[in-house]
């Protein structure tokens, strides 16, 4: 057999932080950094005699997801307690979901297929191990350091059918997730930072199979492009394993980053057996009617239906919408230059937020929430009419996002309004023609490529005398005009 | 005395088995139980078990005596073998006591209590296994040094647990492993629904019941510590109603052999403790 015949059958489980102003089970601040262990307090330090107490806007924030992802909501949802040891786990179990989770039985549209979800839960977040020594390997360490800042953090888990077929479906699954998960305001999504963490189930089976081939769970994927390889390299090692005739067997693996490749965890020490049981600590939880009202009357649009609605009314292209709506406060801006627009088109604006803006931002670090939508209006404005041409535009709103300025105040400051007043034009020309008179004559009698050449040589005359600032776009039909 | 679950909160106390820990009075007369406990109870944000509704008053009525009351005397738990003669003759003594007040007493069958004791000692030893899960010598308390984190919590928790702690946290994780959850933890839940249900049957015909507190006379300080089963025995009485997250109450009626105590209890309904403090203030008035 060869490559082509195998197909790669993948389901994630997604785990997001949300962006609840507290934790899921006391009043701490839900917030990312901050020295360590003092966003702390009894409850999610697990202290004997502290008792949890459910965030209500995390309930609110998973009945959100639900109706964006078309999930079902059972009457009645229940935390268990997961066991097991770890040092940063406060309590020596989480407080999570298990047989009967808040949400079942939804999907989301990817590029035309629809992808399954089997079920999202609660669950509280551990906190943070940070091994010392040892060059950073966690079995060389002198000693480990525990941050329980992040524990008791909400997250949702999502949990994916069986239904991806590929590295890049995937990848497209979970930033058309986060773009849902940012347009519905429950995550801000970031990666980099453990808002959004991936364990990847990942089998093959002979293409045209109906069957599950044994799968491994790729533990903690942290950034799209480890998904990516990561399910990549596994499907290759599975197929070369069958191909060789070895069995796969069920475990988790981890993705090796350094050297492209996953490799097998350690499977006694990870063979857990979490005696799952009911939280005897807190009670079922029921969202009411009013809750779920509440929720599907002030859920915002979601991405899919804003691309479309962009595409229609502004003519841009899918993947312009595409990069809009999946970075975060970017389609908002957009939006709110080309309401702004005294003159041009949607498209131009778009096309500035995608080139100058975004890289703008992407070498800041900025979120376009703290940038100025009206200069942009105005910058493609100040083109439209003419004043400036796109060249200098561009440093007018480089200088313009830098530092804050109106484009027309920089305009003005440095002098680049443009002359495009034809008949001021028409004086300059016809005066250069004048001194240049055997030029001229050449133009006239010369070949095309003579022609080219002294045009060339005017145009240059021309924009000496106007000292860079006349409209190239005059200029040229008014040389026309007069060379006849 | 123990009050209704969820009537005193949890929010400071030491867990052991969440869903039936509950924190009551031991008071040298009736009334001042229930002066502690009207001081005590009360609704707590901090507990999500808590009981939300206002609790009925108890000092008010607690002289309004028996007079009409119904009493039952659970059959399942003082006329069977295992309970001592003296212990039975306490509760009937009790019982001729509240009829002599003005109650009416009668027998009655409360046939699942029977099976209490198991599922209390499946239900406990779980949620108490993973309540002291929490003692690892990581954060407070004990730390017994070792080569990694994994040896580091084992010579913590050998060295800081006693050996009956030990037992239930065994029992406790063995109850709850893949592949028994259903036979031990699971069946005993569901005992546990069948035993509130008998319970409620009960206090259709009865406003309060009556039953010894132990099935034996007071056993001296350390008797039974070698034998952990014979002890667990001793709590046959009091598990249905704790199970049930029901009220209950023990009053001193008489003694027995060498002169130790017995003590009888009083069974009421889940926020039935006004009546339940009114049958045992009724008992305490007739022994003196």
């Amino acid at each position: 057999m060869t490559a082509q015949d195998w197909e790669t059958v993948v389901g994630l489980e997604v785990h997001v932080e949300l962006s609840t102003a507290s934790k899921l089970f006391c009043g701490c601040a839900n917030e990312f950094g901050g020295e360590p262990n003092t966003n702390v307090c009894p409850v999610c330090l697990g202290l004997p005699g502290s008792l949890p107490v459910l965030n209500e806007r995390a309930v609110e924030y998973a009945l959100r997801v639900a109706e964006a992802l078309h999930l079902e909501v059972p009457p009645v949802s229940v935390f268990a307690r997961k066991n097991y040891f770890y040092p940063d786990m406060p309590k020596n179990y989480q407080t999570s979901q298990y047989d009967m989770p808040i949400t079942v039985h939804g999907w989301l549209d990817v590029d035309g297929a629809r992808i399954g979800i089997t079920r999202a839960h609660l669950e509280e977040d551990t906190g943070k191990t940070l091994h010392v020594g040892g060059g950073g390997r966690i079995h060389d360490a002198d000693h480990a350091l525990v941050d329980y800042n992040r524990a008791g953090v909400p997250l949702l888990e999502i949990v994916s059918e069986p239904d991806i077929r590929s590295a890049e479906q995937a990848k497209r699954y979970v930033e058309e997730l986060r773009a849902t998960l940012l347009a519905i305001q429950v995550s801000d999504v970031k990666m980099e930072e453990g808002s959004l963490r991936i364990d990847a189930n990942v089998s093959v089976r002979p293409a045209g199979s109906d069957g599950l081939g044994t799968r491994c769970e790729i533990k903690n994927l942290n950034s799209l492009r480890s998904l990516v390889k990561a399910i990549e390299h596994e499907a290759r090692r599975q197929v070369t394993a069958i191909e060789f005739g070895d069995a796969i067997v069920q475990e988790t693996r981890h993705w090796d980053e350094q050297r492209g490749r996953t490799v097998a965890g350690r499977s006694k020490e990870e063979a857990h057996d979490y005696r799952y049981f009911p939280e005897p600590d807190l009670v079922p939880v029921a969202p009411t009617p009013d809750m779920r009202e509440h929720v599907r009357r002030t859920l915002p649009e979601l991405p899919a239906a804003r691309r479309r609605r962009l595409v229609e009314a502004w003519g841009i292209r899918d993947d312009d919408a595409r990069v809009l709506v999946a970075t975060p406060g970017l389609a908002d801006y957009a939006e709110k230059a080309v309401a702004a627009l005294a003159g041009g088109t949607p498209r131009e604006v778009v096309n500035w937020v995608r080139q100058e803006v975004l890289a703008y931002l992407n070498e800041t670090g900025l979120s376009p929430s703290v940038l100025a939508p009206e200069m942009l209006a105005e910058l493609v404005g100040l083109v439209a009419a003419g004043t400036i041409s796109r060249n200098q535009a561009k440093d007018v709103l480089d200088e313009s996002l830098r530092e804050e300025r109106w484009p027309r105040d920089i305009v003005e400051a440095r002098g680049l309004a443009q002359v495009s007043d034809a008949g001021e034009l028409a004086a300059v020309v016809a005066s250069v023609l004048d001194e240049h008179r055997g030029v001229v004559e050449e133009y006239r009698g010369g070949d095309d490529k003579a022609r080219k050449k002294k045009r060339g040589f005017l145009m240059g005359e021309l924009m000496k005398r106007l000292q860079g600032k006349g409209n190239p776009q005059v200029l040229n039909r008014l040389l026309d005009e007069q060379l006849g | 005395m123990k009050p209704t679950y969820g009537a005193v909160s949890r929010y400071g106390l030491v867990a052991f088995a969440s869903s039936l820990d509950q924190i009551g009075p031991f008071a040298a007369d009736v009334h001042d139980a229930a002066l502690a406990l009207e001081a005590i109870r009360g609704h707590d944000p901090c507990d999500s078990t808590s009981i939300a509704s206002p609790l009925p008053p108890v000092l008010d009525t607690l002289d309004d005596g028996v007079s009409g009351l119904r009493v039952g005397v659970v059959e399942e738990l003082t006329d069977v073998e295992g309970v001592q003669p003296e212990v039975r003759a306490a509760v009937d003594g009790a019982a001729g006591a509240l009829e002599d007040a003005g109650a009416k007493v009668e027998r009655v069958s409360v046939p699942t209590v029977v099976h209490g004791l198991p599922a209390y000692y499946l239900i406990a030893p779980a949620e108490a296994s993973s309540n002291l899960a929490r003692y690892d010598g990581v954060r407070y308390g004990l730390r017994v040094d070792a080569d990694d984190v994994a040896a580091m919590n084992a010579a913590t928790r050998d060295a800081g647990f006693g050996p009956e702690v030990k037992r239930r946290i065994m029992l406790g994780t063995y109850a709850l492993s893949a592949g028994y959850y259903d036979a031990y933890y699971g069946q005993a839940q569901r005992v546990r629904t069948l035993i509130i249900r008998d319970f409620e049957r009960a206090y259709e015909r009865f406003d309060v019941l009556l039953a010894p507190t132990s099935p034996t006379v007071a056993f001296p300080l350390g008797a039974k510590t070698a034998d952990p089963l014979a002890m667990y025995l001793s709590d046959v009485c009091t598990i249905p109603t704790n199970l049930a997250g029901h009220p209950a109450i023990s009053v001193p009626f008489g003694t027995g052999e060498g002169g130790l105590p017995v003590g009888v209890q009083v069974l009421a309904p889940a926020l039935g403790e006004p009546v339940m403090f009114r049958a045992a203030r009724a008992l305490e008035v007739a022994r003196r």
